[in-house]
């Protein structure tokens, strides 16, 4: 039933909702900001003269075109990654800043991590929706695919798809296809995985709404089963989607650091969280800070989401019992 | 308090001749519970006492207190929450302030308890002979073997057939009435002296209610156990209880020894309670839907009379005075607390003009007479209660 | 004994369609695949793998006899990576995976139940308080991480335990234990979370039935109340919960193997991507599938035992 949901939700929200609110659109306003914030490395005969650590530039430093080797043969020297030079949090080993690869990762991580389950989460809802809906066949065909799907743990199956949509052949004349394919590739193996979860919950959800007054009330009054659908069912279940697709994003966002760590990442050429631990974590013991930095980030980001995703389910069961 | 009688004078009884001091005394016993509402008073000052061989009916509607009473006194109660005014004094024991480890010195074999509902109250997940020895083995140190013919003799006692074969089987293979034969065996296995038996038959079919009745005065007679047996129906203690506490609203309105109270029956609730057994006919969950309206808030309870919006008799004085509970002059025995009770001259007065209307007292509530309007009636709250 | 058939069926469709799945992957690789396994090689053994993988024939053809060799055991042969064969792998990794869940599951368990049960039973004390902070950060924490701080820590730092490798049960218990402990440990961090939580409310909502309250008035003890009485009829959703995380420590064990070079299943597979070897990985993912779906199957005959309502139905 439609209620005052905006003054209720506030009020439930609550400080921590707040802050964790508030640090998603934080990184989302990174991800558009962060960059314009590198500088384009200024070079003199081969040599940097401004950005890069020199002191000189924006606060950033574009992870894939500076390297200041100088402050990795420093950090090497003295043991010391951090506080380093103009390098907050270190270097990594072709003299990249850490931090700033991070920041810049955001984007690309955040757009995989959103986008795949803004994906899913209509492709799961409307299927979750006609199936727990309309029951019979469909609902047959749709379950018995749900339950294959998730017959697949996980990232095997994220691992599967991505191996065969967008693995990168040796041929060079292949691999460059293949490496446009690749972010393409990561968010459809992320789709495919997180589509049966939000469509379950959906179908379930819907089951237990499609039995009440209202819903009969709509069909006794005649009206067409899709307009029921979108119009009585789908605004009581889309809490239930949005809780459970929450936390979805924050398994998104550690599968694509987990795809990375074996090697079906996001491809060399571009930045994100993922790459950055995963380049890190090919020489733990010299640039550890590589792989806790960005972690750091997805950590912050998982607890957000799992709190927001908690507090939206916490009062969408209450609403459940309170009818 | 004062007025607390034993009911050793009363006749009748398999072993009224046996004197001795009574096993439980209840004085003063009031149970508040905290709420965000605020404070609900569920029990109210009550006093009574019990001794061996004896069985005290608890009759009242749903919601009047009867399980929270019995709760309180076997310290069953939630611990946070809950405040308990007043004593209660078992064998000379002060147990008020006894804590859970003192309390479970008594449970199971000083005193033990029969729940309403014999679908819940057993472990889905245990054998039921298991559920018995469990208590024999750990409560009176028997060995396995002992322990498990004990159970046998027990499932036996309480007429359940093939007690051997039941003694392997889960809760879920049984009916509900031998799954409460088995609560009840569960709660004599350690032989207590004191058995609280909580409304044992509203969740039974109404053939098998009887025999669970009689199967309870029985094993109460035969092991000379003193009983308190809590029932919403006056027809279900009329011919088990030697003495019956009448509770509304979380008081005792009533009590006097069985033959007194239906010979000479003081309370308009009292009343009430009879006009509305059940006949055997009707459904077995019939609750006390007779009496119109509800049940006062417990939280912010009414100065005068609690039953006083719902009463035939009722008068200006029932709503501003509390009526105190009084000893009948004919036989001190008997307390009430009414101002016009039912053998009182207004009473008749008032049966004599609802007579010459077609009316039947007490079948509807006088609403009419009295400034304050009850609640709406809800049937949910008067058909609730049976989980 | 009827549902246990309609399962049993269930259970060989649902591998049916997974196997089908893992195969049909391979012949949506983009280009021939013989080229992609063959790169480099002359086109005379590029043309020996296209025969070897049929690629002339029809796809349901092919798939029929790729399960006949799969079911019967024959993986085929690696490409490219020197030494041993497919199957020769799985007969080392298998085990060595089944026993690094097995710990996890056994550690996990050992944590989350007493956790569980104690903080249900003090519902509200500081303690469950303390143990829900720490079960939500520890759901927040991707395994990888916990495996990363667990290696620089005691491994790379302070030297306590091997940084990596894996010694087999038979060949050295202690060694074996030792090597066990760090992946271990990782994986079990966020397991015992989930338990944890799950078993609380369900434990919450155990303790207020009447047949919990007709325990303590029978003067049983609360650690008998609450492990004989409460834990069984709370453990239900734990298992069922139990055999579905199953896929999620799968996904889990594949990096902390990489991470601590294990050679289980999940090292295997990322062996196989790293090095092309196409059809061999497909058949390992078939198998992890395929184990997944038996130990969730598993799961429900345990119910049935835990659950005498279930089997007396
Ligand atoms: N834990 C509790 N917290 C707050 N209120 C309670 C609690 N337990 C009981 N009450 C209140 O105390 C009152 C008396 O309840 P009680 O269970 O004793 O009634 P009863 O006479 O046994 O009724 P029934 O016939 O339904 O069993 C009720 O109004 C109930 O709401
Ligand atoms: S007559 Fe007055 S005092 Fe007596 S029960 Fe009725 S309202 Fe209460
Ligand atoms: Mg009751």
């Amino acid at each position: 039933m439609p209620e005052p949901a905006s003054s209720a939700a506030r009020r439930k929200l609550g400080i921590g909702g707040w802050i964790c609110a508030a640090w998603i659109g934080f990184l989302v306003l990174v991800s558009l900001v962060a960059p314009m914030l590198t500088a384009e490395p200024v070079t003199e005969n081969g040599r940097v003269v401004e950005g890069c650590g020199t002191g000189e530039g924006l606060p950033l430093y574009d992870p894939l075109k500076c390297s200041d080797l100088d402050a990795t043969r420093e950090q090497r020297r003295t043991g010391q990654a951090v506080g380093e030079f103009k390098h907050l949090t270190g270097v990594d080993k072709s003299g990249g800043d850490v931090f700033s690869a991070t920041v810049i990762g955001t984007r690309t991580t955040l757009i995989i991590a959103f986008s795949s389950i803004a994906l899913a989460a209509l492709l799961g809802g409307a299927m979750g929706l006609v199936s727990g809906y309309l029951g019979g066949k469909i609902d047959m065909i749709f379950s018995g695919l749900f339950d294959v799907m998730i017959a697949f743990p996980p990232l095997i199956l994220a691992l599967l798809i991505v191996n065969t949509y967008a693995a990168i052949p040796e041929d060079p004349k292949l691999a460059e296809e293949a490496i446009n394919r690749r972010v393409p590739g990561i968010i459809l193996a992320l789709v495919v995985v997180a589509t049966p979860i939000l469509g379950r919950i959906t179908r379930a959800s819907t089951l237990t709404w499609a039995g009440r007054e209202f819903v009969m009330a709509a069909k006794a009054l005649g009206a067409r089963p899709l307009r029921i659908m979108l119009r009585e069912v789908l605004p009581n279940v889309v809490p239930a989607l949005m809780s459970i697709a929450l936390l979805a994003v924050g398994v998104v966002v550690v599968t694509e650091s987990s795809l990375s760590l074996i090697g079906l990442g996001v491809p060399d050429g571009d930045t994100s969280w993922g790459t950055v631990i995963a380049s890190g974590a090919a020489d733990l013991r010299r640039y550890p800070h590589q792989v806790f930095v960005p972690s750091i980030a997805v950590i912050l980001t998982i607890c957000a989401l799992n709190f927001l995703g908690d507090a939206l389910r916490r009062k969408f069961d209450v609403r459940e019992s309170a009818l | 308090m004062s007025n607390a009688t034993t009911m050793d004078g009363t006749p009748g009884g398999a072993h009224a001749a046996v004197q001795q001091a009574p096993l439980l005394e209840v004085n003063g016993l009031s149970v508040y519970f905290d709420t965000p509402r605020g404070a609900v008073r569920s029990v109210d000052d009550i006093s009574f006492t019990l001794s061996r061989g004896r069985t005290l009916g608890v009759v009242g509607e749903s919601g009047s207190g009867k399980s929270v009473t019995s709760k309180a006194i076997m310290g069953l109660l939630p611990r946070s929450g809950r405040r308990i005014e007043g004593s209660i004094v078992y064998d000379g024991k002060e147990l008020t302030s006894y804590r859970d480890a003192e309390y479970r010195s008594l449970w199971g074999t000083d005193m033990a308890m029969v729940f309403q509902d014999p679908m819940t109250s057993l472990n889905p997940v245990m054998k039921i002979g298991r559920q018995i020895t469990e208590s024999l083995q750990l409560n009176l140190g028997m060995d396995r073997q002992t322990a498990k013919d004990s159970a046998i003799g027990l499932l036996s006692a309480v007429k359940i057939p093939a007690p051997e074969k039941r003694f392997n089987e889960y809760p879920g293979q049984l009916s509900g009435g031998m799954r409460q034969r088995v609560v009840i065996a569960v709660a004599l296995a350690c032989g207590p002296k004191l058995l609280f038996a909580d409304e044992p038959t509203t969740a039974l079919d109404v053939t098998v209610q009887a025999q669970i009745l009689d199967l309870l005065a029985e094993q109460q007679r035969d092991r000379f156990m003193a009983m308190v047996l809590v029932t919403h129906d006056l027809g279900v203690v009329a011919g088990r209880a030697d003495e019956i506490a009448v509770m509304y609203a979380g008081r005792i309105v009533e009590r006097a020894s069985t033959r007194s109270l239906f010979g000479r029956m003081k309370h308009p609730y009292t009343e009430a309670l009879l006009k509305s057994i059940p006949k055997l006919s009707s459904a077995s969950h019939t609750r006390l839907d007779a009496i119109g309206g509800s049940p006062p808030n417990l939280i912010d309870p009414p100065a005068g009379c609690a039953f006083a919006a719902r009463c035939a008799y009722a008068q200006p004085r029932c709503v501003e005075e509390r009526p105190p509970l009084v000893a009948d002059p004919a036989d001190p025995s008997h307390l009430y607390a009414c101002f016009y009770p039912v053998d009182s001259a207004h009473a008749a007065g008032v049966r004599a003009e609802a007579a010459a209307h077609g009316e039947l007292v007490n079948a509807h509530p006088g609403l009419e007479a009295f400034p304050q309007t009850p609640p709406p009636f809800d049937p949910s709250t008067m058909h609730g209660g049976t989980n | 004994m009827r549902t246990l058939a309609t399962k049993a069926a269930r259970l060989v469709v649902v591998i049916l369609l997974l196997t089908m799945v893992s195969f049909l992957a391979q012949s949506l690789l983009p280009g021939d695949p013989a080229e992609l396994i063959g790169f480099g090689a002359d086109p005379e053994k590029i043309g020996e793998i296209r025969t070897e993988l049929e690629l002339d024939r029809p796809v349901p053809v092919r798939y029929l006899s790729w399960l006949t060799d799969f079911v019967t055991g024959d993986l085929g042969d690696y490409y490219r990576n020197k030494g041993g064969t497919p199957i020769e792998g799985v007969k080392t990794a298998l085990p060595t995976s089944l026993l690094l869940m097995l710990y996890t599951q056994i550690a996990a368990l050992a944590v989350a139940i007493p956790l569980g049960v104690l903080t249900a039973y003090r519902a509200d004390s500081l303690f469950d308080k303390g143990a829900n902070i720490a079960a939500f950060l520890a759901l927040s924490v991707p395994g990888f991480v916990v495996a990363y701080l667990l290696k620089k820590y005691f491994a790379l730092d302070n030297n306590v335990l091997p940084e990596s490798g894996w010694v087999p049960l038979t060949e050295n218990v202690g060694e074996h234990f030792k090597h066990a402990v760090l992946p271990v440990a990782a994986l079990t961090l966020s397991q015992v979370a989930v338990y944890f939580r799950l078993l609380r409310s369900d434990m919450i909502a155990t303790l207020q039935e009447d047949f919990i309250t007709m325990a303590r008035a029978k003067g049983l003890r609360p650690r008998r109340i609450l492990f004989r009485h409460a834990l069984r009829p709370s453990s239900l959703t734990l298992l069922t919960v139990a055999g579905l995380n199953v896929g999620t420590l799968i996904s889990a064990a594949v990096l902390v193997e990489q991470i601590f070079k294990v050679p289980g299943m999940g090292f295997l597979l990322v062996e196989g991507v790293f090095s092309r070897e196409y059809p061999a990985t497909q058949s390992f993912i078939a198998i992890v599938g395929i184990l997944f779906v038996l130990i969730n199957y598993l799961v429900d005959f345990l119910y049935a035992v835990l659950d005498p309502r279930i089997r007396h139905a």
